[in-house]
Formats: structure tokens, C-alpha cells, sequence
């Protein structure tokens, strides 16, 4: 049901390979003032690296300031203090329209909810070529591309004239994937795209970007706060909790092998589709509520919960440890 | 019954969504949608007809609003009248009786009502001549005249004169003639004080017209020959005429343009001006959004209709002026709050939304973003704002054109002339009724119609069908 | 042991603005004293109207329920005028809602809301009836229950508006505990304690409930019977385990490919179900799956299936288990997982 795709093509000559990493960001921390003496900490120093072709799941659950994460390093949001860059260039703090102009063939992003992120009062055609149209594309060309992307995400190119509200949940997200990988991005930020859907739909979704990712070339950061599924579509992943990553390290490790308190909360908590295995797990669920990012004290954000916490946690901020080969964790317990 | 072929697989057509409803835009499908609804419908077919009236009104029936026919002055509606021609009468000298003395020997304590009062001659509205018979005792005689019967000797209505002696029995009344039933009372004097006895009679005048009247008036031909006793058409009033004899008719075509003009102009200025101000304080946000929004809030406290008084004072309308532009403004000035808080709201709204962040991502600047993508969402609320402002806007300018506050006579306006009507509402209802059926009418189809624009525009009551 | 719920052959119907909509086409269920069934389906399926419809909260001029009956303990409750229809609400069967968010009056204190219950079917003073819901809100194991009480919710996280719901739905005692998707709204680590909440006061007080979610992992953790709805019909109901071990339905069996299994080393590729579910202005005539059944036969076009026994207490609607068709590896024999832990 699908076009051949083209090779994967950059606009210019082929650029080699950064060798470090795509994304990279260094203590990127993004606070809100929301009201007088009340500080919001939704981002706090998190330093990430996402490699070449590589994907990384960032898992958390509210309050996290994943998807805060997500906006803050991509521009949609200013950022408070810290340093992102892309492909080796630092990106300013502050996007103006140019800026995003200017970067929109390196970073694009899927968002997550498929009814409001499509503009109600244009047809398809116009939502997907919006951006080559911004870029400067002709009308016709324009037209042509976004018939052939519509092809390639499963969608017939019957559906330009129409409005999105015509499609079905799935069908739209489909919709803003097409109009975020036409311009051809090399990184792609999927903030929530598959928690909206039904459970039958979202594999359509997640199989579609994974196929596109490996003919395209694509980076991936995948947000989302189901686990099974982060570790099933990434290579990395990272779990935030309360402004801060906890624990970095490859999918399979963090998954089975938690190391940080709170990861192994997470995973104790998350269900699984096996009867038998749900029987024979041991389920002592924490107490206690997520507490808020405003004002926060000086310690480890997980210390009110964590039923391992020591002297330090409440004192100091826990030091990032390499446990092992590309995992590290965050927690005075590795000190 | 199943058999092997129940079995089978089955072929499939193309499971990648087809879509077999056709594809309707935004605005067709709320066209559809208020096709539906029979009230909404109903009410735009009276505001067309509204406008073919107010429009082509005064090319159909061309009579100047301002003409004052002084026969027909407060004439109920009803058909074309006819009236009899007249010529012209000089002043009656009255009417004295040689064998009744002009002075009594003696003056009686009461003496009798007057008897026999009657019509001298045929009474037409031009001139009414009484007579009656004379009273013993009398040195003259007082004449009033009333629209209702008379119950006691305090109600008997106008004064209309008299007469100085007691065989003068003869009085000429061309006051204001209407061609309705008066009742005449007469009292007889003592030459200083009236006698606590009245005489009363009802007497109709017929309408007439003076031939040279009638000539000028064109109703007769310049070289036709009447004689005195022909009838002739007046001038049709359909809606009847006001107390200068006006037609209502022309004047309610009139007094739409007016009424119409302000109310659409003004909220088609301040809707644009609301929206522009609403639209940019929600999309900047943050601190210039609240410095914008405080202004609004301070117009908004402003006191309407002292600001009103105020501008009719500061612009001074001078004679001839209609005070159209001084209200026009006034409108203007206090009316764009509303609509600014409505758009911001929907902007900010229609902000947080993900087609804009996706928007901003591809390289949209400001004014794309506005243009394409926000102000095209805001239409709905835009269109049903601007159709519930204009019957609040005919509705104030008649308001404060009823308080006199508003657009100065002679120019009509449906406001002034319910205020003119209200004068003669127990006499004359229809002067005041027609210019308010008009302003009720329009006010109720204007929000019926928004009414149906509200629920076909609402894009929440749009689900996938 | 005569069950304690049974739906039989219920439909619900809605009028809306583009034509009636068939939400419910004929559903069978029996809940069971002390068991946990749940409804599993998603968005569209009719699990939501069909519980909606046995509390009486179908707004009836939209709705209307047209055929089919609910009997709980014998007893009728489909059609009852609202006097009756308030006697067992609340009383016999409790209620929790998805967002609990919304689904408690802001302007009321929780402690207000529970005691609100008491008063009315209880006809406790407002002393007796505060007292008992300290004690309902505390058996909830929320820190500091007491103190609570007189807070508002917009003064509760999520996880312990949910807590006050089920404190709320608990209060007169009801031997069967509706839950409307009752931790989709929450984070997992929230969720797991209210899951783990709901089974320990079931445990306590021996009622059943009444489980309605589209997670199947939520399923897997909770049920012990199950029944999966599509297109407004259960096509499947079985024991927990037969469910997910041994599907008897192409729809379960798409859900379960679809979902990603955790289990280490090399990941087996998702398999989604193409397609969408089915439109109900217009319900297919033939089987509601059918469209996107990988197995559909002529006969799934034409007529739509009935039930049919495919194990002990395990009924599956598809005609794959009809006389005469062809047999479905997958579906006619045991399914076992590479890697399945072994049975304690």
C-alpha cells in the first residue's frame, strides 16, 4: 500500500556524520513564575545526549517535565538557563519566527493529541504542506509531495481536499506525521503520540514510525508514559521525575535491570498483559502522592517517598553514578 | 443454512478509510446547518425584506418624509380617504338674533341649558359654524369643544371662544379640524362669569379640501373644473400620519436608513476595532495583554450614557445637522470592549492549541500564525458577536433617540419617532406603533438569526458526521 | 449458583444530530457474587452505555434502551421509575467514574459528598452520617482522613479524589461496585494503588465488581472473568486466563499481537488491526469485526454471528467456530507464550 520511498536524502550534499551526538543538552533547566515567591521547576538540569539514529524514550509520570522537556529544547518554549545544541551548533534560548524557520529541516515534532493539533478550518493538503509552502515550495509541488506522503503514511491522496475532522483518530495522527516528516527533518520529537488512540490504532502508528525512521534516517525522542511501549520502541531510555533524570541507560537495561528507586516503583507498578505473571507479582504499591515541582527543596526530589532514602538524600542532590556500560543513575544509594 | 461457500474467504474492499460523505468546508456545513433550522431561516428572510424595504423602499413609494398634510394630521392608517372640495370661505361674522336682547334686564340665578345646538352649515374640517337656540338670561355665550363626551361642567374641554351678547348665537371653529366626532358645549355668561349650566352636541365634520389647496397638492389636474361639492382622493397615508400630517410610511423608510445605518456601521466598527485590539492582546499575552485588557475594563466602567449627553454637548449639533456622526461615535468609542474580551478569550484559546505550536515549528511568523490560522477560527465568534451587536445597537441609538438624546429633528429615526408617538399614544396609537413594531421586529430577527448562528457555527456541536 | 447481575440481550440507542446511533446491540452478562468481571473494549465499543444503562443514567430523550432487561438478585431494574431507580442506586450498586476531576460537585466538601449518600438512603442525622464517612474515607488509607473531610476536592490530587469516590460508592454497603474506567485518567504508580485499594476492600467486603477499562493490562491484573465488547456486542467472555491464553476471537487475539509483550531479548513485531472500528449509524449487517478480521468468510459479511460455546463457561461470537469452518491454528488450539512463567 506503500510508495517505494526514496532514498533517505538530505537538501544539500551529503553531510558526513557529526561524530557526537544529534541532540545534546546540558543542564537545560526551564522554571515558571507563577506567582509572587512561587517558582515552578517543570524542567531542573537535565543534560541528555541523543545519538544519530538513535531513539530515546523519556518516560515519567505527571509533573515530570517530559513534555516541558520536550518543548523547551525545540523552542516552543524559552529556556531558563543551560545549553542545548543541535548537530554540534548551540540553539539559542530564545526562538523567534526565523529561528524556527531556519531549524525547521533539522527538528520537527508529532504532538499529542490528534484533535487539536490539526487546524479544523484547512484541508489536508494545506496542513501537510504547510511547511514546504513556508519553505518557499510552488503550489504544485507542494501538492505532488504531500500526495505522495499521504501514500506513504497509509492514507490515499484522495484525502487532500478534505477536512480534518472527516478522519478518524488514528487517521489524524497519520495526518500530522506526514506534515512533520515532509520537510524532511533529521530529528523528530514525538511528544505523546500514541495516548490518545485506541490500543489497536496505536501499533499502526508506532510500526508506521518505525518504518519511516529507518528509511528516513530519523532521531527520535519518544515521550510517552506507557513503558511497555517506550521500551519496546527505543534504544535508550531515559525516566524523569519531578524536573530531573533519574536514570539514563538502554531501554532493556532500565526496564529489567532498575537501578534508581523510583524506576523500580515504576516498572513494580506497571501492569502487564499476563494474567499468571500479574498473580505471581508481589504488589506493594507506595504511599504516598507525587508531590508538586514548585518550590523545591534542596535534596532529592524522591526523598518524601523513596523507601530506600538515607541521611543525604534530604541534604544535598544526588550525584549521577555510571552503574554500568551507558547506564547511569542519579541516586545517593550508588554514591 | 450454511454451506462450503458460507466458508470461504471473503474479498475486501480497501480497508484505508473510504470516506464516502462528501467533503463539506467550515462554512458550508454551517450553511446546511442553518438551513435546518426553520426560526434562524425565517428570521434572515425578514432581514433581506428588511433591507429590499429600507433600500428600494423610497423608490416604490417616493412621498417626502418631511411634507406635512395639514387635512390629514394624526390620520389613523386605513384606506384613501375622500374629501369634499371646498372654497375658500372668508371669517363668519356669527349669527344675531334681532328680537332676543344683546343684554338681559336682570340677571336670574341660574338659567336654562342651552338647547338646539346644531350645525349652521354642513360642518367640514375647514370650518365648523354652531348655532343655538338663545338663552333667557344670557349676555353671551362660551363655546368649548372635546374629543369625549363630557361628564360635568369641569370636563368640557378646549375653550374655544365665545360670543359677547346674548343674541349672538353663532361661533366659527377652524381650529385643527380632524374629521372625527367632537362634542361642542355651550355655556352661557353673564358677560363676567358663566352660568353652571352647559348644552352639549355631537357634531362630525366631513373632509374637505380647498380647491386651490387640492391644485396645488396636485390632486386635481391644473386645467380640470370642479365645482364646490365634488369629492376628491386625498393622498393615501398606509400607515396613517403623524401630528404635522406627515406620512408615517415615508417616514419609517426614512427613519430605517437612519436607524440601519447606525446600526450596523457602528458595530461592523467596533466588532473590527474589538477584534484587532482582543486578537493582539491574546496573542502577546503576558504583561501587554493585561495592560490592554485593563484599558478595556476601564472603557467598560465608563458611565454610557453620560458620555453620551457629554459628546452631544462637545459636538454641539448645530440646526440643520442630523446627529448621526456624534452617535456613530459614541458607539464606537464605548462599544468595542465587549467584543475585545471575546476575541482574546478565543485567542488565547485557540493559542494553546497544537496546530499553532506545529505552525511555529515549520517557521510561521506572527502574522501568518494570526492570519491563517487564528483569525480563521475566530470567525464563528466574530460572525455571531456582529450579528447579536446590531440589534443592540438600533436598540440603543432608538433608546437614546427616545430620550432626545439622539439624533435631532427633523431627521427620523425609528427612536425619535416612537418618542413623538409616545406623546399621542392614548389619541393616536399608530403613530407610536408602527415605528416600535419595526424596532421589535428587527431586534428579534437580528437575534434569532444569531441565535442560529451560534448553534451552526459551535464546533462542538460538530461531531464526525 | 444463580448469579447475582444478568444482562440479557440489552440494546440502547441514541438520537443524535446525524442519525441514531446504535451504541448497544444485544449484550449478555452475568456477574457473579465476589468476582471481578471486566468489560474490555475500546473507544466506541458500548461498554460505557451498557453500565450506564443499568444505573439509570442514560439521559432518555437522547436515549433510549429498546430491548433487554437487567435483573439484579431477581429483581428488575431497567425501566424503574426514579423513586425506585434511587433505591438500589448507591444502595445495591455502587458507582466510580473515570475522571474524578469532574465527578465531584466542587462545591461541596468530600466529606459533605460521602455523608450525602448516608443521608439519603440511610436516613442518618448529619452527625452519624459525618462520623461514618471519617471511617469510610480512612478505610480508603488516606493520610489524615479525618482532617480531609472538610476539605474541598480541588484540594485533592487525582489519585485521592478517586479514593473519596470509592469511599462514597462504598458507604451504603452495595454488594456490586461499578468501576468506569477508574484509573485511565491516573499516573501507573497512582494506579497500582487504587487497583491494589479496590481488591482489598473486595476481599473485605465480599462484593463484586464490575470492571470496564480498554487496558488489558489492567485486566490481566484484576479479573477473573472477562468480557470483550465490539461494535456494541460482546463477541467474547470466558475465564481470565482462557482469555488471554487461549482466545477464542480474532478481535482479542488482534489486541494481544498489537500490544508490546515485555519480555527480554529479541521483540516480536506489532501487529496492528487495520482499519477502524466499525460506524454505528449504519452497523454492519454481517459480523461487527469483519472488516478487519484477517479469517472474515463470506458468512461473516452476511450474518452476524451468535455466541457459541468454545470451552468450560467460555463463549466466543465468530463463525470460525461454526460447523463446517475452516480451523484457525491459532484459534482452535491452546495458545502458549515462548518464555510463560510457570503456574504457582
Amino acid at each position: 500500500m506503500t510508495d517505494t520511498p526514496p532514498p533517505a536524502t538530505r537538501s544539500l550534499e551529503t553531510i558526513p556524520p557529526n561524530p557526537g551526538p544529534l541532540v545534546e543538552t546540558d543542564r537545560l533547566t526551564k522554571h515558571f513564575a507563577i506567582g509572587p515567591g512561587q517558582i515552578l521547576h517543570a524542567v531542573d538540569s537535565v543534560s541528555l545526549h541523543i545519538d544519530n539514529d538513535e531513539i530515546l524514550g523519556l518516560v515519567g509520570e505527571s509533573g515530570s517535565g517530559k513534555s516541558t522537556f520536550g518543548k523547551t529544547l525545540i523552542g516552543l518554549l524559552q529556556r531558563t538557563s543551560g545549553t542545548a545544541s543541535f548537530d554540534g551548533e548551540p540553539l539559542p534560548p530564545r526562538f523567534a519566527a526565523a529561528d524556527h524557520l531556519r531549524y525547521a529541516r533539522s527538528m520537527q515534532m508529532i504532538f499529542q493529541d490528534p484533535y487539536l493539533s490539526l487546524n479544523p478550518r484547512m484541508t489536508v493538503l494545506d496542513i501537510v504542506g504547510e511547511g514546504l509552502r513556508l519553505a518557499g515550495h510552488s503550489k504544485s509541488d507542494a501538492a505532488e509531495q504531500v500526495a505522495m506522503w499521504l501514500r506513504r503514511v497509509g492514507l490515499s491522496s484522495d484525502h487532500m481536499s478534505r477536512y480534518s475532522h472527516e478522519f478518524s483518530g488514528g487517521q489524524r495522527q497519520r495526518i500530522g506525521i506526514a506534515r512533520a516528516l515532509i520537510i524532511e527533518p533529521r530529528f523528530v520529537i514525538c511528544d505523546e503520540p500514541i495516548s490518545a488512540l485506541d490500543v489497536s490504532v496505536q501499533a499502526q502508528v508506532v510500526n508506521l514510525l518505525d518504518e519511516l525512521k529507518d528509511t528516513l534516517g530519523l532521531t527520535l525522542l519518544f515521550i510517552a508514559h506507557d513503558l511497555s511501549m517506550v521500551r519496546y520502541v527505543s534504544d535508550r531510555m531515559a525516566v524523569m521525575y519531578l524536573g530531573a533524570v533519574v536514570e539514563t541507560g538502554s531501554a532493556d537495561d532500565v526496564f529489567f535491570e532498575p537501578r534508581h528507586p523510583y524506576t523500580e516503583l515504576l516498572i513494580d507498578s506497571n501492569p502487564e498483559a499476563d494474567p499468571r505473571l500479574e498473580r505471581s507479582r508481589a504488589h506493594v504499591p507506595i504511599q504516598g502522592e507525587i508531590t508538586s515541582p514548585i518550590n523545591l527543596g534542596p535534596g532529592c526530589r524522591f526523598a518524601d517517598r523513596c523507601p530506600k532514602v538515607i541521611a543525604p538524600c534530604r541534604a544535598e542532590p544526588p550525584p549521577e553514578v555510571i552503574v554500568s556500560d551507558s547506564h547511569s543513575v542519579s541516586c545517593h544509594l550508588y554514591a | 443454512m450454511s454451506d462450503a461457500a458460507d466458508f470461504a474467504p471473503a474479498v475486501r474492499q480497501d480497508v484505508a478509510a473510504a470516506i464516502t460523505r462528501p467533503s463539506l468546508s467550515y462554512w458550508q456545513d454551517a450553511w446546511s446547518r442553518l438551513k435546518r433550522n426553520t426560526r434562524a431561516l425565517l428570521s434572515l428572510y425578514i432581514l433581506i425584506a428588511l433591507a429590499t424595504f429600507t433600500l428600494l423602499g423610497p423608490f416604490l413609494w417616493d412621498v417626502d418624509p418631511a411634507l406635512q398634510d395639514l387635512n390629514q394630521v394624526s390620520q389613523a392608517p386605513g384606506p384613501a380617504r375622500t374629501a369634499a372640495l371646498v372654497a375658500h370661505e372668508p371669517r363668519w361674522s356669527g349669527r344675531r338674533l334681532v328680537d332676543v336682547p344683546a343684554e338681559p334686564d336682570e340677571y336670574p340665578d341660574a338659567v336654562a341649558a342651552p338647547a338646539g345646538i346644531r350645525a349652521a352649515q354642513a360642518p367640514t374640517t375647514q370650518l365648523v359654524r354652531l348655532t343655538w337656540d338663545p338663552v333667557d338670561g344670557a349676555a353671551g355665550y362660551s363655546v368649548y369643544r372635546n374629543t369625549q363626551a363630557p361628564e360635568t361642567q369641569n370636563d368640557l374641554g378646549l375653550p374655544l371662544g365665545g360670543t359677547d351678547a346674548g343674541n349672538a348665537v353663532g361661533f366659527e371653529d377652524r381650529l385643527n379640524l380632524e374629521g372625527r366626532t367632537y362634542y361642542y358645549s355651550v355655556v352661557p355668561t353673564d358677560g363676567v362669569d358663566e352660568y353652571d349650566v352647559y348644552g352639549t352636541a355631537t357634531i362630525t365634520p366631513q373632509l374637505a379640501i380647498l380647491i386651490d389647496e387640492a391644485r396645488e397638492r396636485g390632486l386635481i389636474g391644473g386645467s380640470t373644473t370642479v365645482t364646490p361639492g365634488d369629492t376628491v382622493e386625498l393622498d393615501w397615508h398606509p400607515f396613517g400620519t403623524d401630528y404635522l400630517g406627515r406620512d408615517l410610511l415615508a417616514r419609517v423608510m426614512q427613519g430605517a436608513r437612519v436607524s440601519l445605518f447606525i446600526g450596523t456601521v457602528a458595530p461592523l466598527l467596533f466588532v473590527c476595532f474589538g477584534v484587532a485590539y482582543g486578537g493582539t492582546a491574546g496573542y502577546l499575552g503576558g504583561r501587554m495583554d493585561a495592560l490592554l485588557m485593563r484599558f478595556a475594563d476601564f472603557v467598560v466602567a465608563l458611565p454610557f450614557l453620560l458620555f453620551m449627553i457629554l459628546f452631544k454637548i462637545a459636538f454641539g449639533i448645530g440646526p440643520g445637522e442630523s446627529g448621526i456622526l456624534p452617535m456613530l461615535i459614541a458607539l464606537v468609542l464605548l462599544g468595542w470592549p465587549a467584543t475585545a474580551r471575546l476575541v482574546r478569550g478565543q485567542v488565547l484559546q485557540i493559542r494553546e492549541q497544537g496546530f499553532i505550536d506545529a505552525a511555529r515549528l515549520l517557521g510561521a511568523p506572527p502574522s501568518y500564525l494570526i492570519a491563517r490560522h487564528i483569525i480563521p477560527n475566530t470567525m464563528g465568534v466574530i460572525l455571531v458577536t456582529l450579528t447579536f451587536a446590531v440589534p443592540s445597537a438600533i436598540f440603543t441609538e432608538a433608546f437614546l433617540s427616545f430620550i432626545g438624546m439622539g439624533v435631532a429633528p427633523p431627521t427620523p429615526s425609528w427612536g425619535s419617532m416612537c418618542n413623538e408617538g409616545v406623546k399621542t399614544m392614548l389619541s393616536h396609537p399608530h403613530e407610536l406603533f408602527f415605528p416600535a413594531l419595526f424596532i421589535s421586529i428587527t431586534v428579534l430577527a437580528f437575534n434569532l438569526l444569531g441565535d442560529g448562528l451560534t448553534e451552526a457555527l459551535d464546533s462542538r456541536l460538530r461531531s464526525r458526521d | 449458583m444463580s448469579a447475582l447481575l444478568t444482562l440479557e440481550n440489552l440494546a440502547v440507542e441514541f438520537a443524535t444530530y446525524g442519525g441514531v446511533v446504535e451504541a448497544v446491540r444485544g449484550v449478555d452478562l452475568e456477574l457473579n457474587r465476589g468476582e471481578t468481571l471486566a468489560i474490555v473494549g475500546e473507544s466506541g465499543c458500548g461498554k460505557s452505555v451498557t453500565v450506564q444503562s443499568i444505573m439509570g443514567l442514560i439521559p432518555m430523550p437522547p436515549g433510549r434502551i429498546t430491548a433487554g432487561s437487567a435483573r439484579l438478585d431477581g429483581e428488575e431494574l431497567l425501566g424503574l421509575p426514579a423513586k425506585e431507580a434511587n433505591r438500589f442506586r448507591g444502595t445495591k450498586i455502587g458507582m466510580i467514574f473515570q475522571d474524578p476531576m469532574t465527578s465531584l460537585n466542587p462545591t461541596m466538601t468530600i466529606g459533605d459528598q460521602i455523608a450525602e449518600t448516608l443521608i439519603v438512603h440511610r436516613n442518618m442525622s448529619r452527625r452519624a452520617a459525618r462520623a461514618q464517612a471519617a471511617e469510610l474515607l480512612d478505610s480508603t488509607r488516606i493520610p489524615e482522613a479525618r482532617r480531609r473531610l472538610d476539605q474541598y476536592p480541588f484540594e485533592f490530587s487525582g489519585g485521592m479524589l478517586q479514593r473519596a469516590m470509592i469511599a462514597q460508592a462504598l458507604a451504603c454497603g452495595p454488594s456490586i461496585l461499578i468501576a468506569d474506567e477508574p484509573t485511565t485518567a491516573l499516573d501507573v504508580t497512582i494506579q497500582a494503588q487504587i487497583l491494589e485499594l479496590m481488591r482489598e476492600l473486595q476481599a473485605e467486603h465480599g462484593m463484586s465488581i464490575l470492571l470496564i477499562t480498554h487496558d488489558l493490562a489492567v485486566v490481566a491484573r484484576m479479573a477473573n472473568r472477562v468480557a470483550v465488547m465490539y461494535g456494541g456486542q460482546i463477541v467474547e467472555t470466558g475465564p481470565v486466563d482462557d482469555i488471554f491464553y487461549q482466545s477464542a476471537h480474532p478481535y482479542m487475539q488482534g489486541l494481544k499481537s498489537a500490544m508490546p509483550s515485555n519480555r527480554g531479548g529479541r521483540d516480536k513485531q506489532l501487529m496492528p488491526i487495520e482499519g477502524s472500528p466499525p460506524d454505528l449509524f449504519a452497523p454492519p449487517v454481517g459480523c461487527a469485526y469483519g472488516e478487519r478480521c484477517p479469517h472474515a468468510m463470506n458468512i461473516c459479511q452476511r450474518r452476524n454471528p451468535s455466541m457459541t460455546d468454545v470451552g468450560p463457561d467460555h463463549v466466543a461470537r465468530c463463525w470460525l467456530h461454526a460447523d463446517g469452518a475452516p480451523l484457525v491454528s491459532t484459534l482452535h488450539q491452546p495458545q502458549h507464550r515462548p518464555g510463560d512463567h510457570a503456574d504457582d
